[in-house]
């Protein structure tokens, strides 16, 4: 079994120091990664993101992260990337990783994603440049996405991104709205490989709970959403572990505070 | 007083309504004539007089009043609303009984000493009588207007008749600290009772518009910032390094921005407020956003597969 603890839209600023530390004391207890779904920093400043590395210093288990789109607001996040990696954080911008845990493998895909829309109401590659290039970004994140999900080598397989890849974990947020939070290119892109479980955040009035139109289970960790320090999910703790190929429905979900 | 149309119960009425007067005024306290009796006063409509009879008092004097009007033959009824007393002529609630209401904090406004004392006098039914002035009497009429009760129908008309006597710049400055209030500013002026175009202005000198966004196009709402103006401001919010916050949602009420939404810490809830501030310098900021704590974590695990 894998246990998981995620994440997201934490928006450290410089004056955030010792607001996140004392809640992962003891992370290691419950959790063998620890994944953090973008905006990580408040307005994505390198100096913001020492601050974040500073709080995640003392962290026992792996930790894996996104951007988000406040992460590349001053243009830095080469800067934000390198400090982040150098604190012994893994950056996913379009990879895969593989960690061993607990006797089994995890495989990690993450990205960034962008927004576009969801079924019945997206943008598309079409009319002036800035709109074409818009969902051309969308389109190059997804089709990334889809490859690594597709050769995603592990025992469980979790994707990682930061923008919303259902519309059913925006629920919540404006409509008129959601092309910002997220695109069905990256359910589409997740539902096409083994992925058990789809984390995200960005849409701060979304829903926790959703899956893609593949039925790959999604959950929307934003923190002001979910209100915690972070949420546990635990891989591979039935026996009776469903195949990775098809339609999937949700597994039974216990209460969670 | 014999013009009067008052067909039943004018004796009783008018008495109650003169030995009343004579009390307080023996006893020393300031009061004022409020309700239908001042504004037929102040030249409106003839009141019907078999209602209640509104005086105005200091709520420091109730007890005096109580006991003056008791030595003066009235039967004294405390009812469970604690900005009023009622005096009886006769009986307490007998058929035959004239009711005199003295009012010490009508719709939740106090009535002080200064407000009786600048009463205007007024001789009514040959008594020589404080009557609250007309600006006062509409302040107290908007106050009473609730969601649950929306009649303006009685204001306006209110308005109209007095319309000569009504200060309509201070009323610009009080009535626009209530919704409903604004509401009526903006009746009276579109109705063409308001004598001048004088009340928007008023309401716009008080947010300070013309410092708000200062050459955005569309900055002519007459009433507070308009949908567009809010617009920039969040967008402000947004962009500007300090706050960099999407979680901010600027609205306005009685000319008030109004921040909603989250910060992380209390000192990114200062910034953004300090964003709005240098945006619109001199504007009252009503700067309810919250910090929330995020210490806690799921004492569960969910079970994905």
């Amino acid at each position: 079994m894998i246990r998981i603890a995620a994440i997201g839209d934490v928006h450290v600023g410089l004056d955030d120091a010792g607001s996140i530390a004392p809640a992962l004391v003891d992370l290691h207890d419950h959790a063998d990664v620890l994944l953090i779904a973008g905006d990580l920093t408040r307005h994505g400043d390198p100096a913001e993101a020492e601050v974040l590395a500073r709080e995640l210093a003392d962290v026992q288990v792996p930790v894996l992260v996104v951007l988000g789109n406040h992460d590349h607001h001053l243009d830095r996040s080469a800067d934000i990337v390198r400090v982040l990696t150098e604190a012994g954080l893994q950056v996913l911008e379009g990879d895969f990783v593989r960690l061993e845990l607990a006797g089994s493998t995890l495989g990690v895909v993450g990205a960034k994603g962008f927004g576009g829309g969801f079924e019945g109401a997206c943008g598309s590659e079409f009319g002036e440049p800035e709109m074409k290039s818009f969902i051309r970004h969308t389109r190059g994140i997804a089709d990334e996405l889809r490859e690594l999900v597709v050769a995603a080598d592990a025992d469980h397989v979790v994707a990682l991104l930061h923008y919303a890849p259902t519309a059913e974990t925006c629920a919540g947020e404006r409509r008129e709205i959601f092309p910002f939070l997220g695109s069905y290119l990256l359910g589409e892109a997740i539902d096409a490989g083994r992925v058990e479980l789809a984390l995200h955040g960005h849409a701060h009035h979304g829903t926790e709970r959703g899956t893609t139109t593949g039925g790959t289970p999604v959950r929307n960790v934003a923190r002001p959403l979910v209100g915690v320090a972070y949420r546990r999910y635990e891989l591979g703790a039935s026996r009776h572990a469903p195949a990775n190929d098809g339609l999937r429905g949700l597994a039974p979900v216990p209460a969670a505070t | 007083m014999g013009r009067l149309d008052i067909p039943i119960r004018r004796t009783t009425y008018e008495v109650a309504f003169k030995e009343s007067v004579a009390a307080l005024r023996d006893a020393g306290l300031p009061f004022a004539c409020m309700g239908s009796l001042a504004l037929w006063a102040l030249g409106g409509p003839t009141p019907n007089l078999q209602q209640d009879l509104d005086f105005a008092i200091c709520e420091e004097d109730v007890e005096t009043a109580k006991s003056a009007l008791r030595d003066a033959g009235f039967a004294i009824q405390q009812p469970p609303e604690d900005w009023l007393f009622k005096a009886w002529s006769g009986e307490v609630e007998g058929p035959d009984s004239a009711l005199v209401d003295l009012i010490h904090r009508p719709a939740g406004l106090r009535i002080t000493p200064d407000l009786l004392t600048r009463c205007e006098r007024r001789g009514l039914l040959a008594l020589d009588v404080g009557v609250l002035s007309a600006t006062d009497l509409l302040v107290t009429k908007l106050h009473a207007i609730t969601e649950q009760n929306a009649d303006y129908g009685s204001t306006l008309q209110f308005a109209r008749s007095l319309r000569e006597r009504i200060d309509w710049t201070a009323l610009a400055q009080r009535a626009s600290t209530t919704p409903f209030g604004m509401s009526f500013l903006v009746l009276v002026e579109l109705l063409g009772i308001a004598p001048d175009r004088t009340l928007s202005t008023q309401l716009q000198s008080d947010v300070r518009l013309r410092d708000l966004l200062a050459g955005t196009p569309g900055l002519q709402d007459e009433f507070g910032p308009s949908p567009s103006q809010l617009e920039h401001l969040a967008q402000a919010i947004a962009e500007d390094e300090r706050s960099s916050t999407l979680d901010i949602h600027v609205g306005t009420t009685r000319g008030r921005i109004t921040l909603h939404g989250e910060a992380t810490n209390e000192h990114h809830r200062a910034e953004v407020e300090d964003v709005v501030r240098s945006l619109a310098p001199g504007l009252d900021v009503d700067n309810r956003i919250r910090v929330r704590d995020f210490s806690a974590t799921s004492t569960t695990a969910e079970q994905i597969s």
